[in-house]
């Protein structure tokens, strides 16, 4: 019902209620008690006024007759009017005539007619009268014990009605205050609820006082405020969580939630005894594309990769972005080992068709690695580094295809790392070093150029080939810092030699596509030439067909403008990579270098033979040199030179060295033709 | 009411003022010392026809109020000396001693002063029903056929009022008075 705590509202209305109504009442009955008293008071002495004029008629005739018998019977009547004390007759000489006393030893009535003031005694004296005649007077006295018994009843009376109007009033505060404090207790609990259980539906019902109303009107208001910014921020929160489990770029899970659901779905594997799979998958290229397109067409072509490869992954199965060109999916339930290959070959197969990207065609493929549970590793973070090994083995051996995790890939992943590591350091150092090797004219056999050639001489590993840290310095990025630094100490190199041949030596110099898809390769070019000195025409920038991925029309501007400065150009292994012919004429080549692979077996009437020699026509016919490398044999020489290859370079003619100034020497010494095959021949 | 008599009146005015008041005060004193001594029987006896006049009320209202006074003796001249001239309720009061006829027709009371029984008899036999008020001083008067009578008792003097006497004569008697006296039937007093 009403709960009256100490202090609480209820409380102090009741008890205004009930001191307010104890104020009135207890004001009311003290005016009353004292009217009453001025009033009872005056009334009795009218009364008394009446009963000695009534007395007085009825004594004249006693008084007439001198019967003072008579006139103390008449007297006697008072005996009636218990607060009269005495009445006392005087006749006309003012003579006591009769008396009456009320009390047995009553106090007697003066002798003579005197007024007797007493305040406790109020007393009237009235004269006898017939018509106009004063026969004599009559004195009436009374006390107020009668008037104060009454008072004392009245004053009883009145306490006792202030008593229960007290509880009217009280009881009546009770009402009273359920309607004002009920709504503030209704407008506590649905704070209570809205603040403690967080409860946004909590209302509180308008009505009561205005205030009272206004108050809830406000508090709803208020609450319907809270409301919204709660789901505003409970939607923003899901946003949050939202982006922090999933890619922004593709929607797909992130690398958090994947390795969530991969720890799952790995213990709900073990709990069923069922095999689970991991395909990594990461495409090939993509950095040539974001390099040389940016990264909005990079990204562009991600969001693409990302909805072919969901048509491909089963609504159980998991297919996240990791990052970068970095995709993982995980294989729920396989049946099978060859299940995961089936998997990986479909999602290869629908990345096969080229995209269109912001008006740019472009052919990508990728490289998957696949682990599998619990044959290969029992843990989401060993199955997660396996795939990621088998991803880069699939890489290793030529992209474009899908490899199983095999024990043997085990260190690999952490190698390439530390490779990576190695090279920055390396670069930071200083270990990088360039070396040439010789270029020699295949019919005059004068040196004509020399190949720059990066060489990393790490401290305690010791020399490490080009083909284990290119590769890792283009993954990386580094391939940029590595390219530049080659190409300034080159020219710097070349412009050196200048001085001491009296013909023009060229340095060639590779560019890897990467570098060359750079926005401001040129203008880097160009920079480098000027402040080296060296003379563009005594350059050769080597590209490799990859340069085309980017797009030949793109590939064919940058070549034109290097053209334009006078720097010669080549396409360097010629037909390992790309070898779409149809581009060739259409770039502006000064030389084709030959792959050394198609000098294995050379010989005159072999299938390599015809090759070379038909390759050497092509580039005749298009208007390029030819510059065979890999020469080893004196037959090789010799055959090239029957084909008509313009240039040659491999061990047969010199090695690479990092004193270029010695070869020079010798060649200036051996005098001006041809010795330097024949020297080779000579050391061979 | 004549004019004349108005005016005669109203010239005696002052007079008859100051005789009232003399009167007033000897009444005063002495119906003050009647309960202490009865020296003078005749002047309270005066004093209460006086005032018996107050309370009776005749059928026929008049200026004049005579009382005629018969028997012998002082009380006559007791009645006359200290009442003639003074006015009872506005009237004004004559005393005749010894009435002849023509006078006792004009007499409103008529006080027997020691009077035998049979003259008392006679006399009221004549007149009877004419609004009389008759007072007498003797025992038997009220036994006579008397309307008032006023007999001492010891110190006091006692009123006796014969009712049917009264309500034969057509006189009104104030109640005030009758609870002062003893009321008597015919035959003899009773209280």
């Amino acid at each position: 019902m009403i709960h009256l705590r100490r202090n609480s509202l209820a409380q102090r209305i009741v008890a205004i209620v009930m001191t307010g109504t104890a104020l009135a009442l207890g004001t009311m009955m003290a005016a009353f008690l004292l009217l009453d008293n001025i009033n009872s008071q005056s009334s009795l002495i009218s009364h008394l006024t009446t009963l000695a004029d009534v007395l007085g008629q009825n004594s004249a005739a006693a008084l007439d007759f001198s019967d003072r018998r008579a006139a103390a019977e008449i007297l006697n009547a008072l005996r009636a009017e218990p607060p009269v004390v005495r009445g006392c007759l005087y006749d006309q000489s003012g003579a006591l005539f009769a008396e009456y006393q009320r009390d047995a030893p009553g106090p007697p009535c003066p002798e003579g007619l005197t007024h007797i003031a007493d305040p406790n005694r109020p007393t009237v004296v009235r004269p006898v009268m017939r018509h106009d005649e004063r026969l004599g007077d009559l004195l009436l006295q009374s006390d107020l014990r009668e008037l104060r018994e009454r008072w004392r009843h009245l004053l009883e009376i009145a306490v006792l009605i202030l008593f229960i109007a007290h509880l009217v009033g009280g009881f009546s505060g009770l009402i009273l205050q359920r309607s004002v404090s009920k709504p503030i207790r209704d407008l506590a609990a649905a704070m209570h609820a809205v603040t403690v259980e967080s409860c946004f539906d909590a209302r509180v019902v308008v009505s009561g006082s205005a205030e009272i109303e206004q108050l809830a009107m406000g508090f709803n208001a208020m609450v319907e405020e809270l409301e919204q910014r709660e789901s505003a921020r409970r939607k923003a929160e899901a946003q949050l969580q939202y982006q922090a489990m999933n890619d922004v770029l593709t929607g797909l899970p992130n690398r958090r939630l994947f390795a969530d659901r991969l720890t799952k779905i790995l213990a709900l594997a073990e709990r069923e005894k069922r095999s689970a799979g991991l395909l990594y998958v990461d495409l090939d290229g993509f950095k040539l594309v974001n390099d040389s397109l940016g990264h909005s067409t990079g990204d562009a072509l991600l969001v693409q990769v990302a909805e072919r490869l969901r048509l491909r992954v089963r609504e159980a199965d998991t297919l996240a972005r990791l990052g970068g060109d970095e995709f993982t999916v995980i294989l729920a339930n396989i049946r099978a080992t060859e299940e995961a290959a089936l998997v990986a070959r479909s999602l290869l197969e629908i990345l096969s068709t080229p995209f269109t990207v912001e008006g740019h065609q472009l052919t990508i493929s990728a490289s998957i690695g696949i682990s599998l549970f619990p044959d290969c590793a029992t843990t989401a973070a060993d199955l997660m580094q396996q795939a990621d090994s088998a991803m880069y083995a699939a890489k290793r051996n030529g992209r474009n295809r899908v490899m199983y995790f095999t024990p043997e890939l085990g260190s690999f992943v952490r190698e390439r790392l530390n490779l990576e590591n190695q090279l920055r350091a390396a670069m930071a150092r200083g270990e990088i070093d360039v070396h040439y090797q010789p270029e020699f004219e295949v019919t005059s056999r004068r040196l004509v150029r020399f190949e720059a050639l990066a060489r990393w001489t790490h401290p305690t590993l010791g020399s490490i080939p080009p083909s284990k840290f290119i590769p890792v310095a283009e993954e990386s990025g580094l391939i940029v810092g590595l390219g530049a630094y080659v190409l300034e100490r080159a020219c710097a190199e070349a412009r050196t030699w200048q001085d001491h041949v009296g013909y023009p030596l060229q340095v060639a110099v590779n560019v890897s596509s990467i570098q060359f898809a750079r926005e401001h390769f040129v203008e880097e070019v160009t920079e480098i030439l000027r402040h080296t000195g060296l003379q563009p025409n005594l350059l050769q920038l080597e590209l490799t067909e990859s340069v085309m991925l980017t797009g030949a029309h793109r590939a064919a501007e940058t070549m034109k403008k290097l053209k334009a400065l006078g720097v010669g150009l080549a396409i360097d292994d010629f037909g390992t990579g790309y070898s779409c012919l149809s581009y060739l004429p259409t770039l502006p080549f000064d030389a084709m270098k030959i792959d050394r692979s198609f000098l294995k077996d050379l010989r005159a009437n072999t299938g390599n033979g015809a090759m070379v020699h038909s390759l050497v026509t092509l580039a005749h016919n298009i208007g390029m040199r030819v510059i065979v490398e890999g020469v080893e044999t004196p037959e090789q020489m010799h055959l090239i030179r029957e084909f008509g290859g313009n240039e040659a370079q491999g061990y047969l003619l010199g090695k690479p060295t990092p004193d270029p100034m010695s070869v020079l020497a010798k060649q200036l010494t051996s005098g001006e033709r041809g010795d330097v095959a024949d020297s080779a021949n000579a050391t061979r | 009411m004549s004019l004349g008599e108005t005016f005669d009146t109203r010239g005696t005015c002052s007079k008859l003022r100051l005789r009232t008041a003399v009167w007033i005060l000897l009444i005063a004193a002495l119906s003050s010392k009647l309960p202490a001594q009865l020296q003078d029987e005749q002047t309270v006896k005066a004093a209460f026809v006086f005032n018996l006049t107050k309370y009776v009320e005749w059928p026929r209202a008049d200026h004049e109020l005579t009382i005629g006074v018969i028997g012998e003796g002082l009380m006559g001249e007791t009645l006359k000396r200290l009442l003639e001239g003074r006015k009872s309720e506005e009237r004004l009061i004559r005393v005749v001693l010894s009435p002849n006829n023509e006078q006792l027709e004009s007499c409103s009371v008529l006080y027997f002063a020691q009077s035998p029984s049979k003259r008392v008899q006679s006399m009221i036999g004549r007149v009877q029903n004419k609004s009389i008020l008759t007072v007498g001083d003797t025992d038997s008067f009220i036994g006579d056929g008397g309307i008032i009578g006023l007999v001492r008792t010891g110190d006091a003097v006692q009123i006796q009022v014969n009712l049917e006497a009264a309500q034969a004569a057509h006189l009104n008697i104030s109640s005030h008075l009758l609870n002062l006296s003893k009321i008597v039937r015919k035959g003899g007093p009773k209280s």
